[in-house]
This record gives structure tokens, C-alpha cells and sequence, in this order.
């Protein structure tokens, strides 16, 4: 599964992107994030601000209940402040 | 409609030669540019970007506009990476026979592109970065927007 990551969160993974292989029981972005956070410190902190977190599955936002499927591109950020 | 998410700045004259390119179907034409804000001591301004996804979120914030008012061309520039002060950020121009439709669908542009479109500022000084967070008074705007087309 391809992940992406952005602003502060890309800076705490110290990470732009990268590829994972994530266990078949994932199902959900929300499990997704749990499990990310289960695996490594540096990932717990980025998620620690759960609620300052969007996501978007292949370039679309969603919410944390969206299904995923190794195919799919999924990024995380903060809320934008484009323009 | 056209569409650029660069890293390059943009020249006001080239642009507007760019948008009459296409359609002249217009006798109203509004322009806004967005720049970085000249804080005391601020040394530059860092703008993260998800490219992809920012083409498919501005169309489809031009698209709701066009649902809305009576338009033609639309051209919108938006600068991501390192700017300094008074740099320009974002250009939208916008093309409609009134000037009202343009001028509102610019505002909304504007609204939208600042609360929805995936950008994130990042304000560096000479002793600290800030990431700046989302406003309340951004939400609202959109929130607005979507009160009056109920």
C-alpha cells in the first residue's frame, strides 16, 4: 500500500511516502491508523492528534470509516490552509 | 479551464495573454492574487503540496462554481514550495458576460481554495517554524457558501 504524508506529519515520519505491506485484516483507514501506530513510536506521534488529521484515499477525502485495498494511494495531513 | 500548481512565480501580463488564449466570450474579467503577508520578522513562508490531489480538488471547486454562476474561462496559478515575503502565492482569474458572476465566483474560489484544496502553510522565522492551522473564521465561509445554495 502505497502512503503519503504532509506537513507536520511528514515532518514527525520524517517521510514524504513509502510503501508498506499491510496485514490483510486492515479494512478500514481508522484500523489502518491504529495498526501504523501499534508498530512504531514515531508513527503514534504523529498520529496523536487524531482529530487534527485528515485523510484521502486515491486523492479523494474520506473519513476514517473508508475501506482500503492494497491497490490504493492513501495520504494523510492537517487541515488545509491553501490559498 | 486551466489549472497550474507550480513552484514557478507568475507574471500577471503573461497570464491574462494565456487566458485570452481561450474563450473571449467575456465582458467582465476579476482577478485576484494572493501573496505572502509581510509579518514582522518573517523570513519565508513554506507551502507543502499534494499536487494530485490539488488538481482534482480545484476542479472540482471550478466546477461547482460554474454550477453556480455564469462563467467562462477560469485560470487559476497556485504556488507551493519556498516564497519570501510579498511573493505572489495564488492567481485566479475568472471570465463571465457580468461582472458580478465573476467577481462572487471569485470569492468562492478563494473560500474553497483556502479551507479545501490540500496546502499547508508553513511560517518560518529567524527563531521558530509555525505550521498555521486551519480558522474557525475559514470554516465559516464555506459554511456560508453552502447555506445560501440550500
Amino acid at each position: 500500500m502505497k502512503l503519503k504524508y504532509f506537513a507536520w506529519i511528514a515532518e514527525i515520519i520524517d517521510k514524504r511516502e513509502e510503501s508498506l505491506e499491510i496485514p490483510s485484516e486492515i479494512e478500514t483507514i481508522g484500523q489502518l491508523v491504529n495498526y501504523l501506530s501499534s508498530i512504531d513510536e514515531t508513527y503514534k506521534k504523529a498520529f496523536e492528534k487524531r482529530k487534527n488529521i485528515k485523510f484521502a484515499v486515491n486523492q479523494v477525502l474520506v473519513n476514517e470509516n473508508e475501506l482500503i485495498s492494497k491497490a490504493d494511494e492513501i495520504a494523510f495531513f492537517p487541515p488545509m490552509t491553501g490559498g | 479551464m486551466d489549472i497550474n500548481i507550480t513552484k514557478e512565480d507568475f507574471d500577471l501580463t503573461k497570464e491574462i495573454e494565456i487566458f485570452n488564449q481561450g474563450s473571449l466570450d467575456h465582458g467582465a474579467i476579476s482577478i485576484f492574487i494572493g501573496k505572502v503577508r509581510p509579518e514582522k520578522n518573517l523570513q519565508s513562508m513554506h507551502i507543502d503540496c499534494y499536487p494530485e490531489m490539488a488538481q482534482k480538488k480545484i476542479k472540482s471547486i471550478t466546477e461547482i462554481a460554474r454550477s453556480k454562476w455564469t462563467l467562462d474561462n477560469i485560470r487559476i496559478v497556485h504556488r507551493y514550495g519556498s516564497l519570501k515575503p510579498n511573493d505572489n502565492i495564488v492567481l485566479v482569474i475568472i471570465g463571465s458576460s457580468h461582472r458580478s458572476d465573476s467577481m462572487s465566483a471569485n470569492e468562492f474560489i478563494m473560500d474553497y481554495l483556502k479551507s479545501s484544496a490540500p496546502f499547508w502553510k508553513k511560517e518560518i522565522y529567524s527563531d521558530k517554524e509555525i505550521w498555521i492551522e486551519q480558522k474557525e473564521s475559514d470554516l465559516r465561509k464555506l459554511y456560508q457558501w453552502e447555506k445560501l445554495s440550500l
